[in-house]
């Protein structure tokens, strides 16, 4: 699915990654941990392609295509999807439209039809019903006036309507009250396929309670310094970040 | 900076035809008298100060004859009462009106059919010396009309003066629905001025929608002067689309008691185009509301100017005045000057005004990326979404989407410029 090779970014001259190596496999998921400042959101935004990072090194294989030769638009055409940690407020734009907007654009690039309405309308009430999410909020502006746990299932309502490849779960539980939580990675659990995966980036193990990864990474300094099975994200829950960091050589 | 001579509007006018419209003669003797001691307004008159017209008095325009274009594709929305004006000809009219409309074109229009009206600037002076063709639209008391009434005017040609006069009058309890398109082709240094008279009756309804999508090559001067009897409601949308120099000088005279007046804008500029909009709602009877709405978005080296005054005369009780203006700037080399004014004399008025500049949401524009969506498609979204208050004054549908197709063509436009 990805192969990222000895990947270093920066932001205004400061390197945040520094060699960082991972590979996911179709049906796979893999939860990235790791201390504040260790890297993580850098990840997500390298991936997604948020212009302010520089790219100083290594190389991203997605599906066989270079991600990095990629803009914003054409990666989420090529099945990769960001669920972002702090979902903006976008207010005058409807989220229906802007999906059949953003649902038509991926298709084309795929070399199929555009969705017709009727087809559209069922696929949003399919889509809505495994967030939980309410369908009148489906056609107000997007996120606006939304509550944080809301923002967080319109995310995930929009991974489930536009079915990517490689979802990357960025902070997705931050914010979120048990419930919340609960309904996230239920529609998470249930977009799952042997044809898709995910990497969810997050601080804390709690909502690996819920979605089961295959493999736990631990990222600290800018790369990626231990890799493990499930095992890893309880171990780290008790004995903290301190333990890889001094055990880690700077 | 050079200094505009006296001389320089007497040399620009040299090329242009008298009026061939039958206004009373009185008035354009007194008009001609007044003009011939005027010139054009440098920065040191306050409501040119933001809008140099040193390129446009150096303009020599000169008509010539051009050959009759195919109107269609300028066409904005297809039900409606249609005239289409190329220079100083009136080149398509509506085959059949309703009882209780009539529009009068060119050598139709008599003396008398003229309603007094102000003429204080030189736009306006101007527009009443040379003006070649335009119509008088009367509504009679009670007609609604069941369709919008549409008028194009296509200017045509290099360095091609265009003066275009209309009057407009909504009988008691009337109600109608007009937009006016303005237009450009092959222009080089061209030049429109076009001067609208519009009264309402007492109890009569109007909307008015001015689509300005001049071109880039086209100095564009508009000027409303409209004046609201007991119990009316009138509505101006003004919106730019495009165009290389657009003025606007608006004024309303709520003359009569229990009025509402809505005056909404939208400009969309870019380059090194220049917008300004003058409104002027002048309350003289009580009981009335006024709200103005205007946004602009400006990209590139593109300049806006914003001047709205209101005024509330002494015996001009309970008026509610709101007046806002925001803008958002695409680059940091455009700029806006945003200037409103209130001059309130009576005691019991509320007035309101407020005036915002900033900058598009990048996070927006990126978050609507990562979805899938083109950056071109991502910004006309976002910008659509900025205006949609303004767009949605629009009455009609079918203009309505004629403008959203307008931006999108604008923003795809932009966008291959760009890259």
């Amino acid at each position: 699915m990805i192969t990222i090779k000895d990947l270093h970014a920066s932001i205004e001259g400061k390197p945040i990654l520094k060699g960082l190596n991972l590979t996911v496999k179709a049906g796979e998921v893999h939860a990235i941990m790791g201390p504040n400042g260790a890297g993580k959101s850098t990840l997500a935004s390298v991936l997604a392609g948020r212009e302010e990072y520089e790219i100083t090194q290594g190389d991203i294989n997605f599906n066989g295509v270079d991600l990095l030769s990629l803009s914003v638009e054409e990666r989420a055409r090529e099945g990769l999807f960001l669920a972002f940690q702090y979902p903006v407020e976008i207010p005058g734009v409807s989220n229906i439209n802007f999906l059949r907007t953003a649902l038509n654009e991926i298709r084309e690039h795929k070399g199929e039809k555009g969705i017709s309405a009727k087809d559209f309308m069922s696929l949003v009430r399919e889509k809505s019903a495994l967030v939980e999410l309410d369908s009148k909020l489906s056609s107000r502006s997007v996120n606006e006036g939304f509550s944080g746990g809301e923002k967080k299932r319109n995310e995930i309502f929009q991974m489930a309507m536009l079915n990517p490849k490689l979802s990357i779960l960025d902070e997705t539980d931050s914010g979120l009250d048990i419930d919340a939580l609960r309904i996230v990675a239920n529609g998470v659990n249930q977009l799952k396929t042997d044809q898709n995966a995910t990497i969810i980036i997050t601080h804390y193990q709690r909502l690996l309670d819920y979605i089961i990864p295959d493999f736990v990474h631990v990222l600290y300094d800018g790369k990626i310094v231990k890799s493990g099975g499930k095992e890893l994200a309880l171990e780290l829950e008790e004995k903290g970040y301190d333990w890889i960091k001094n055990n880690t050589p700077n | 900076m050079e200094p505009v001579t006296k001389a320089t509007l007497q040399v620009f006018r040299k090329k242009l035809s008298p009026t061939k419209l039958l206004l009373p003669s009185s008035f354009i003797d007194a008009n001609e008298k007044a003009l011939v001691e005027m010139d054009f307004p440098n920065s040191r008159h306050e409501a040119w100060k933001y809008t140099r017209l040193n390129r446009v008095a150096k303009i020599n325009l000169e008509s010539t004859p051009t050959s009759l274009i195919d109107w269609s594709s300028y066409i904005m929305v297809k039900d409606a009462y249609t005239f289409v004006f190329q220079n100083a000809g009136c080149i398509y009219s509506s085959p059949a009106l309703p009882k209780g409309l009539s529009i009068k074109i060119g050598d139709e229009i008599e003396a008398i059919d003229w309603l007094s009206s102000i003429n204080e600037g030189h736009v306006a002076k101007l527009n009443v010396a040379h003006a070649q063709n335009g119509c008088v639209i009367n509504i009679s008391d009670g007609v609604q009309l069941d369709k919008p009434i549409q008028l194009l005017f296509i200017s045509d040609g290099p360095k091609q003066p265009n003066f275009w006069r209309n009057q407009l009058q909504i009988g008691l309890g009337a109600k109608a629905d007009i937009h006016v398109g303005y237009f450009s082709k092959d222009a080089i240094d061209s030049y429109s001025n076009v001067h609208w008279s519009v009264f309402l009756k007492e109890n009569s309804h109007l909307i008015m929608t001015k689509i300005q999508n001049d071109g880039d090559a086209n100095y564009h001067f508009s000027t409303e002067n409209i004046s609201q009897l007991k119990d009316s409601n009138f509505t101006l949308n003004t919106l730019t689309l495009d165009g290389a120099f657009v003025r606007n000088d608006v004024l309303v005279n709520v003359e009569g008691e229990n009025c509402e007046t809505h005056l909404n804008g939208a400009y969309i500029m870019k380059d090194s185009q220049h917008i300004d909009n003058h409104t002027t709602i002048d309350h003289i009877s009580p009981n009335c509301n006024s709200y103005e709405l205007y946004k602009g978005v400006m990209d590139d080296k593109s300049t806006a100017v914003f001047n709205g005054k209101v005024f509330v005369r002494p015996n001009a009780q309970k008026i509610n005045a709101f007046q806002s203006n925001a803008n958002v700037l695409l680059s940091n080399d455009a700029a806006v000057n945003s200037k409103p004014e209130l001059e309130i004399y009576a005691d019991d008025v509320k007035c309101s005004h407020g005036s915002t500049t900033g900058q598009l949401d990048e996070e927006a524009i990126f978050y609507l990326r990562s979805r899938g969506i083109s950056e071109a498609a991502a910004r006309q979204l976002v910008v659509a979404a900025f205006m949609q208050d303004v767009f949605l004054k629009v009455a009609s549908n079918e203009l309505k989407s004629y403008i959203y197709q307008q931006l999108a063509l604008r923003f795809n436009l932009y966008s291959q410029e760009k890259d």
